[in-house]
């Protein structure tokens, strides 16, 4: 056990390393001074700015409904492809839809940025909200298929059979004995289309055109002019809401999870 | 029984899967035989054969594996570390809490920490080396790095020890296997795969990486990943950056063809 | 300590964190070359006794002897005993071979001893030329033999099975049961096998061990356990019986279900409230007049081998008889026994307490 006590200790640092730059962040957005080092006195100040900034609240309120309208949308999305999957008999045919489905979940940003760019140009859609939305849809697509997908093959044939036996149309079926099941899958795949478009920024960066920005891009633009603690305050904010989601996420997560067995005590 | 039941499912999703999967591919494709000046051409093909464009290549693949190779071997004991503790769970959430905070506010604080005036300063300066150019060095570059990937090295290896049955593990120690032995010839093998899908999710982002060479790195650091930026957004050069993301697809092709998971019985 | 002894355990206790113990003070002694069994219901501490002689886990109290040595803190790849695990517990990245020669490989043995003794391991367990198949290829009984080869292949001094038939059909598990038997037999060495299923034990052991709870019951030979269960527990975990609260009016005298029935118990206080087993196979179907008691047949069931009748005696006791010949439900049937069938059991004595009261009164 005492040498478990040793190793503990690594684990403690990595645990340190990856928290520190957050509260680093958090820490500074305090700061009465201008810069991240020196530390004047608490204050506000930055908050306030934040707050004050219509242009910054605009950003941000872009930035959520992009979120919230792709990660819905692409949940439908990745339902009805999972369940399109599930259906495909012919293994070649379902293997080259998985295929297909993993390609923009291994794909660099970059490359799907680029793409995009090139697609929307062809089709003449112009560079702004449409081009951001279409986009943070089809990324997340992939995402919330591999969530659904398992619950989708756990979920036993005869159940299906059972329904019918019991006079149930195809509609009763879907809406009444497959998607409560596949529930939990659904809310994850929800959340985590959420997180990807919060925290997307190079897709982003490529297709949004003048005049229409997301928050990652703000502050790509913020953070390459040089420091500023607006930075800092705004950061702390969206942690502050990242950690709310995150429980959220994990509740819901446990709440669905079913009961595990405990380990013996033999 | 129901051979005529149509699979309407398959409707929206194949028009996804057509419209931005294969399409964009495709478009890719299309471009890098086009110069900036709109002519169908090899040039761009042959433009990356030479020294400026290989060197910044290989580079490319260097650093990728660096960062691949130094967050396998932070991930790997600390996953290990991790499935010894109790409510182990939790741990696992707090590791991945971080991803879910914005890339580039994580990217920003390092500007901060790596300042002149910055902690990592100060602390060089305590134990006596002195101030050193932090920002805009390799040694940043790959700090930085190795920061952002790191939970998704710890995740895969996390997931692979925890499916790893531990009567397996009494059974090395029960034929006289040391701790160690144990660990080189039943753990890490059987947990190889974890190991595969963690140094996928690394080594390809990281070979496209272009907001941490920018900001962190400055432009010291060019990788594919900036090359393709450039291109299309500064040079406007399409056909060119089309040309390098072939074979950024090319390469990631390779490799998840080397990693690929064998399935086992 | 006898020169026979190889395992001692001297007041052992398990204790996990703060929770309730699993193993309670528990003393016994395992000699060289036989075959023990472990016998209880699936909690009671069985499978710890296991792993504490594995190393798996330490004790928290008391001393565990290895051919006269304190174990305790010896770790697991330091003992010279080898288990078989209930789920096998092969290595799924290596081949039939490899498995069997993980411990020699782990010696640093040369290659062609190594070769040589696998390929007589697996001879001995009947998977000759078996060697490059991988394990996902094998069959459950397969698998099961090359676990058994693993584990000889190290010639420990000690084989622990646990629950290794648990996951084989019945008709591989009766075949199984012989094997090991016959296994055990030709190797010498000891083999200590648990098991929740009491047929298994009875079949296969020299000698059982009754766990419940954390603590050691009964000892002895599968006939001995059988035969004279020293409490409620041990007879109705081994095999089916009637147990029946009666009265000992005197040595070799026993009252239950309002009569006096002759036996062959003794050293009991006059009038001495007992427990009495009677095997639902050493139960007679007769004539009532014939019976020494009569009995009203509740219910009965066809098991193949035997009809298994359930009745009540006037008294309200139960009655469950075993016999080849069928009864009808409703009427009234004897029951006849003989003395030798008739079983007393004392409230709460021990084993050893058990064993004292016969040497006192034989000697």
């Amino acid at each position: 056990m005492k040498k478990y006590k040793a190793l503990n200790i690594y684990l403690v640092l990595v645990f340190i390393i990856l928290y520190a730059p957050i509260f680093y962040l958090i820490y500074y957005s305090f700061n009465s001074g201008g810069t991240m080092h020196g530390y004047g006195h608490f204050t506000l100040k930055w908050y306030k700015e934040v707050v004050q900034d219509t242009r910054l609240i605009t950003i941000v309120l872009n930035t959520l409904v992009i979120a919230l309208l792709s990660s819905a949308i692409s949940t439908m999305l990745g339902v009805v492809g999972a369940l399109a999957i599930r259906t495909v008999r012919r293994a070649p045919v379902k293997n080259t839809l998985l295929t297909l489905n993993n390609v923009l979940i291994v794909s660099p940003d970059v490359i799907i940025g680029a793409s995009f760019l090139i697609l929307y140009t062809i089709i003449g859609i112009k560079l702004g909200f449409t081009s951001v939305l279409l986009s943070h849809i089809a990324f997340s697509v992939p995402i919330v298929v591999l969530m659904v997908l398992p619950k989708l093959q756990e979920m036993s044939p005869t159940l299906i059979d059972a329904a019918r036996d019991l006079g149930a149309r195809r509609w009763d079926v879907l809406s009444k004995v497959i998607l409560p099941f596949i529930k939990p899958g659904i809310f994850a795949g929800f959340f985590m289309a959420l997180t990807y478009s919060l925290d997307d920024f190079a897709v982003t960066f490529f297709v949004t055109g003048n005049g229409f920005s997301t928050l990652s891009v703000e502050i790509y633009s913020l953070a390459r002019q040089g420091i500023s603690l607006t930075i800092n305050a705004l950061s702390a904010l969206l942690f502050l809401f990242t950690v709310i989601l995150v429980v959220g996420y994990y509740f819901i997560v446990q709440y669905y999870r079913k009961p595990r067995r405990q380990g013996a005590g033999e | 029984m129901q051979t005529r039941y149509k699979n309407i499912y398959l409707i929206p999703y194949v028009l996804w899967i057509v419209l931005f999967v294969i399409a964009p591919i495709l478009l890719i494709i299309y471009y890098s035989f086009f110069n900036i000046e709109g002519h169908l051409t090899f040039d761009n093909y042959i433009q990356f054969f030479t020294p400026v464009y290989l060197k910044m290549a290989a580079s490319s693949f260097w650093y990728a594996f660096l960062i691949m190779a130094i967050s396998l071997i932070i991930a790997y004991p600390t996953a290990l570390l991790l499935t010894r503790t109790k409510h182990k769970q939790l741990w696992l959430l707090l590791i991945i809490l971080p991803t879910w905070i914005n890339l580039l506010l994580k990217a920003y604080a390092f500007l901060g920490i790596f300042g002149t005036y910055g902690p990592a300063n100060t602390f060089l300066q305590f134990i006596g080396i002195g101030t050193k150019q932090l920002l805009f060095t390799d040694f940043s570059f790959l700090f930085v790095s190795v920061y952002i990937f790191i939970p998704f090295m710890i995740l895969p290896i996390f997931n692979a020890l925890e499916e790893l049955n531990p009567s397996l593990i009494d059974a090395s120690r029960d034929l006289g296997g040391s701790p160690w032995t144990t660990f080189r010839r039943v753990i890490f093998p059987l947990t190889l795969d974890g190991v595969k899908s963690g140094c996928q999710a690394v080594f390809i982002p990281a070979l496209s990486l272009f907001m941490i060479t920018r900001l962190i790195a400055g432009n010291r650091v060019i990788t594919l990943g900036t090359a393709i930026e450039e291109h299309f957004l500064v040079t406007q050069d399409w056909g060119m950056g089309a040309t390098i993301a072939v074979f950024l697809i090319i390469a990631m092709a390779i490799i998840m063809i080397l990693t690929g998971k064998r399935r086992r019985g | 300590m006898t020169e026979q002894t190889i395992i001692r355990f001297d007041q052992v206790t398990k204790q996990y964190d703060h929770d309730q113990a699993v193993l309670n003070n528990v003393s016994f002694e395992i000699e060289r070359g036989k075959f023990y069994t472990l016998l209880g219901p699936s909690g009671c501490g069985k499978t710890t006794i296991l792993r504490l002689i594995a190393g798996f886990t330490e004790p928290s109290q008391g001393k565990i002897y290895f051919n006269g040595q304190i174990i305790n803190t010896v770790p697991a790849n330091k003992r010279q005993v080898n288990t078989v695990f209930q789920d096998y517990a092969l290595f799924p990245h290596l081949n039939v071979f490899e498995n069997v020669a993980f411990g020699l490989r782990i010696k640093k043995m040369k290659q062609s001893q190594i070769t040589e003794k696998v390929k007589e391991a697996l001879r001995f367990v009947n998977l000759e030329g078996y060697d490059h198949r991988t394990i996902s290829e094998m069959s459950g009984g397969q698998k099961q033999r090359v676990a058994i080869a693993r584990a000889i292949v190290n010639e420990p001094e000690v084989i622990l099975l646990d629950e290794p038939l648990s996951a084989l059909d019945l008709k591989l598990r009766t075949e199984m049961q012989y094997e090991l038997r016959d296994l055990q037999k030709r190797l010498g060495i000891t083999f200590i096998f648990v098991t929740h299923d009491q047929e298994e034990a009875l079949a296969m052991s020299d000698e059982i061990f009754v766990i419940n709870k954390g603590s050691i019951q009964q000892s002895g030979s599968p006939i001995d356990i059988y035969d004279e269960p020293i409490n409620r527990f041990v007879a109705d975990f081994i095999g089916e019986s009637n147990i029946i609260p009666g009265t000992m009016r005197q040595d070799f005298l026993v009252n239950f279900a309002d009569k006096d029935f002759e036996c062959v118990d003794k050293g009991f206080d006059a009038n001495e409230a007992v427990e009495v087993v009677i095997r639902p196979e050493d139960l007679e179907i007769t004539e009532p007049s014939l019976g020494k008691l009569q009995v009203r047949v509740d219910s009965q069931l066809f098991r193949g081998v035997h009809f298994e009748i359930c009745c009540f005696d006037e008294a309200g006791n139960e009655w469950l008889v075993h016999s080849t010949k069928r009864a009808q439900v409703g009427e009234t049937i004897g029951l006849n026994f003989s003395p030798e069938a008739i079983h007393v059991m004392r409230f709460g004595e021990t084993e050893e307490e058990f064993d004292k009261r016969l040497e006192a009164y034989d000697g």
